[in-house]
């Protein structure tokens, strides 16, 4: 498995802006994933790593040989269409063959490897059928298996499980996940959907407007995002306006209308700064009454929704702003018909702040 | 997973192969169509055109650089010739006139029928196109004779007692040469019913349009394009038939194409024959030319962005 | 105070009955042409006044028909046999071309088609003459290279236009050049749009009689030619015989091709 490095990548159509200035490092053997919204640039990246389309201006390196030149063909890649794109009229056994044999191997040596793939994605009984006799689930495993067939320096996925419903999606994520690791591939991966970038991926890249916004474990993705786009997509959705009013141990003292609430963050922003003040509906708490030691804003419950396992309540704030918090079903501490008073309050550490 | 054998052999050899560009390529794969339509058409064409400019001299094909319009001055100097050109544009409208409106009415017709029926339709009408041209003004000649299908029946029928004469007549000719059109003009107008959506009928309906009225002042424009379409093709063809009317209308039919049978057949005439195969071109050419330009003037507006 | 419902009743019914007299008329001449070829008699009366398989025998007895049957054949078959390849080539070229001229080609590929039979038989009639070709299959061969190869390029063209693009770069992902990609993935996926095309052609070359006229001569004729000869002299039931066995082949390759293809398609101009 080779390394892949992004230099400057840029891609303009016509006035258009698809990729404004990315670099990229995914290093051998590491699982990344390009996150983001439509229109966020990631297919296109996607393609320009694959060498179906040639950048703008920048550089694409496959273990250090610059290949911004060479095509598709030359480079050496498997890619997993979100079409999949199976030559229908070919079985299993020879669309898995076709690369292998598109390199000239020997016919006993394509054979042993088209039966070693099907092998490892459990598809061996049915090398000889067509892709139109299989099911959604077992054409994704031949399209895999044909992309790994010959080894290549980069495995790219282009959202593959977009077009699956929801438990054969569970499923594939889990045994992609495991044949990647298993087979040390080094793999780039495009999908708009955080929980699957979450449990895939080794690093993510949340891209917007052309630009990587974050590019970091999934751990510091979800837990501390570097901007307000990244935590809105990650589900860090309550957003509070509020104003620094000094440093507290190691965090800062930030005023919310009449209520100051801490954050532990040691952002190093000065006083006076306007801040943007996040944090997820899962970690606010709601009280029936305003505990002194906490700091909690008051709000008026303006609607609640049933979610099976939770409730989703839509606050109210004195300041117009509107709060929504994630109850499990299972912890009412207080009165959670609309038009009563509550309190919301929450941990320091889940806080995260924003300069505006 | 070991080592790569495979994938050295990758990117040298196709170095050395690739060809200059995507352009290039597709330049290669078109070239012998082209060369072949290019020999077998326009070129042959081209000789044609300036054979009809050489001094007449029968059985003679070659060319010289002595232009002289004998031919073409033959022909615009006599009323004989005139009166050939003006019959085939009257045969050639009359003929398309009918087929419009046949086709027309043929076209609604496939367009309504019920889904599980309309591929057979379709069938019908285009299977004519399957048969040769022989055939099937062969059997107009049977339809048609003295003693043919019509003339047999209104006899039977004791609606006349000799038969009417309706082979080698005009009316001959413009039946023949509408039956063998009609499926040229119904298909295109087919084509632009089906872009047509079902519910503007509807609505027209709702709105008190009896049939007709939405036949005429709904469908007719909304169709207009394929009408065109069917239109120019039927035009075009009925202007250069020659077999047909040859067949149907005897060697004596006074039609252009008769007579140019004649000059490269029996007379051995070529040059004049050269000019008037441009004539007949000609003529069809500016016809169609001008019903384009009328009415692309008249539905441009509404038709944006269609 | 309506009679609306009456007279769009009455309307109704009067627009089914013209449409079927439109089809009994589309199919009138080919029905009397069949019935014809078994009249006893040498009469071409429709009903037939009595019923003999007679002039079937003499049809196929007939010297000018078989030799004019087994011209038609060859040359039809070595026509769409030379034609194919160009046109599958030049659907191929058309497809992948980036160039302006794009739709230039398009309409260029299309002149046979436009250019009416006779004045393309004339033409090649005094081009031939002028390079001093004589052999007479060959020069039909010329002319029906012509005629099939526009469909083929249009049938060829017509079925790309439905293939999935994504299979392409699957291909070319896994190392294809074009090419390979073109003779193993594109080729083998379209190949019921360019048998149409080649079944199409075929029987437009036996058919045709509007070029082959000019490129005929006193040894060499196609079957629709020699019919119309021979319609020039006699008015006998052979002609009506061997006319319903060439419906009888058209029959089966109309259905074998919209099987494979769909007719509509060809002629769907607008």
């Amino acid at each position: 498995m080779a390394d892949v490095v992004l230099r400057n990548i840029v891609a303009r159509y016509e006035q258009f802006l698809a990729v404004d200035d990315v670099s990229l490092t995914i290093g051998s053997g590491e699982f990344v994933t390009l996150l983001g919204p439509s229109g966020c640039g990631k297919s296109t990246t996607l393609r320009i790593i694959a060498g179906l389309m040639k950048p703008t201006s920048g550089s694409v390196l496959f273990a250090g040989r610059d290949v911004t030149a060479a095509s598709a063909a030359d480079r050496n890649i498997g890619m997993v269409f979100q079409s999949l794109a199976l030559f229908p009229h070919m079985t299993v056994a020879e669309n898995v063959a076709f690369g292998l044999k598109m390199r000239g191997a020997g016919a006993a040596a394509i054979e042993k490897r088209v039966k070693k793939m099907l092998e490892m994605v459990r598809l061996d009984q049915l090398s000889d059928r067509y892709p139109s006799q299989m099911s959604g689930g077992q054409q994704q495993r031949v399209a895999l298996a044909r992309a790994i067939a010959v080894e290549p320096s980069i495995l790219i996925l282009d959202e593959p499980f977009g077009a699956l419903d929801r438990k054969l999606r569970e499923a594939m994520q889990v045994e992609l996940h495991q044949l990647t690791r298993e087979m040390k591939i080094t793999a780039l991966f495009v999908t708009h959907d955080q929980e699957e970038a979450l449990m895939l991926s080794d690093s993510i890249a949340v891209m917007n407007k052309g630009r990587i916004e974050q590019y970091g474990t999934p751990q510091e993705i979800y837990a501390a995002p570097a901007t307000r786009f990244v935590a809105d997509f990650m589900g860090m959705t309550n957003f509070l306006q509020g104003r620094v009013t000094g440093r507290n141990g190691d965090g800062l003292n930030i005023s919310i209308g009449e209520v100051t609430v801490r954050t532990s963050e040691p952002a190093s922003i000065s006083n006076g700064t306007d801040v943007t003040f996040a944090v997820r509906p899962e970690k606010v708490m709601l009280a029936a009454t305003q505990a002194p030691a906490k700091a909690a804003i008051e709000g008026t419950i303006r609607q609640v929704t049933y979610h099976g396992d939770a409730s989703r309540i839509v606050l109210s704030l004195k300041s117009g702003e509107t709060m929504v918090a994630l109850e499990t079903n299972d912890r009412r501490s207080a009165d959670r018909s609309v038009g009563s008073k509550v309190w919301a309050h929450w941990a320091a550490e889940d806080v995260k702040v924003f300069a505006q | 997973m070991t080592m790569y054998p495979l994938q050295a052999t990758l990117p040298e050899r196709r170095r050395a192969a690739r060809i200059s560009s995507a352009f290039g390529a597709s330049a290669l794969l078109t070239m012998p169509a082209c060369i072949v339509i290019a020999a077998g058409v326009v070129l042959p064409l081209a000789y044609m055109l300036i054979l009809s400019v050489q001094t007449p001299d029968p059985g003679e094909a070659t060319l010289t650089t002595n232009f002289t319009a004998t031919s073409y001055v033959k022909f615009f100097t006599s009323p004989f010739y005139w009166n050939v050109l003006l019959k085939t544009i009257w045969v050639a409208s009359v003929t398309t006139a009918v087929c419009a409106f046949l086709g027309l009415t043929l076209a609604v017709s496939i367009w309504l029928t019920p889904p599980r029926w309309r591929g057979l339709c379709v069938l019908a009408v285009i299977s004519p196109l399957l048969v040769s041209i022989v055939t099937r003004a062969f059997g107009w000649m049977v339809v048609l004779g003295d003693y043919g299908l019509i003339n047999n029946l209104l006899v039977h029928l004791g609606i006349i007692v000799t038969p009417l004469r309706m082979m080698f007549t005009n009316f001959a000719i413009v039946i023949g040469l509408v039956h063998v059109f009609l499926p040229l003009m119904t298909l295109p107008i087919l084509t632009s019913l089906d872009r047509v959506d079902r519910n503007i009928p509807e609505a027209a309906s709702s709105l008190g349009a009896g049939a007709l009225t939405i036949g005429v002042r709904i469908l007719l424009p909304m169709v207009s394009p394929g009408l065109v379409s069917g239109i120019t093709m039927v035009f075009s063809l009925s202007m250069s038939s020659y077999i047909l009317p040859a067949l149907m209308g005897g060697a004596d039919s006074g039609m252009m194409t008769t007579l140019i049978y004649q000059q490269f057949v029996v007379t051995f005439n070529w040059q004049f024959g050269a000019a008037l195969v441009a004539i007949l071109l000609a003529t069809s050419l500016g016809v169609v030319a001008l019903l384009i330009f009328e009415t692309s003037r008249r539905t441009r507006r509404w038709m944006a962005g269609r | 105070m309506d009679g609306r419902p009456v007279i769009a009743a009455i309307q109704k019914k009067a627009f089914w009955v013209w449409s079927a007299f439109l089809y009994i008329f589309i199919v009138t001449p080919l029905i009397c042409v069949i019935l014809a070829s078994f009249n006893q008699e040498s009469v071409q009366s429709v009903p037939p006044l009595q019923w003999s398989l007679r002039w079937y025998g003499e049809a196929l007895r007939n010297p000018n028909f078989v030799r004019g049957a087994l011209t038609s054949l060859v040359v039809a078959t070595v026509a769409t046999i030379i034609a194919t390849p160009i046109g599958v080539l030049g659907a191929f070229g058309l497809w992948k071309s980036k160039s302006r001229y794009k739709a230039a080609l398009d309409a260029f590929f299309a002149l046979p088609i436009v250019v009416p039979g006779l004045v393309t038989g004339i033409s090649l009639l005094i081009v031939l003459t002028a390079a001093d070709e004589s052999a007479g299959n060959v020069k039909l061969i010329c002319g029906h290279v012509l005629i099939v190869l526009p469909y083929v390029i249009r049938t060829t063209l017509a079925s790309l236009a439905q293939f999935n693009p994504s299979l392409w770069e699957a291909a070319e992902t896994l190392g294809a050049s074009p090419p390979k990609i073109l003779w193993k993935v594109v080729l083998p996926i379209i190949r019921p749009g360019i048998v149409a095309g080649m079944v199409f052609g075929f029987i437009l070359s036996f058919d045709d009689v509007n070029i082959s006229l000019f490129l005929v001569d006193a040894r060499t004729i196609t079957l629709p030619i020699s019919i119309m000869s021979y319609l020039q002299f006699s008015f006998d039931p052979s002609v009506a015989a061997i006319s319903t066995i060439l419906i009888g082949i058209t029959f089966v390759s109309t259905l074998l091709l919209e099987r494979l293809f769909g007719l509509k398609r060809l002629f769907a101009g607008g």
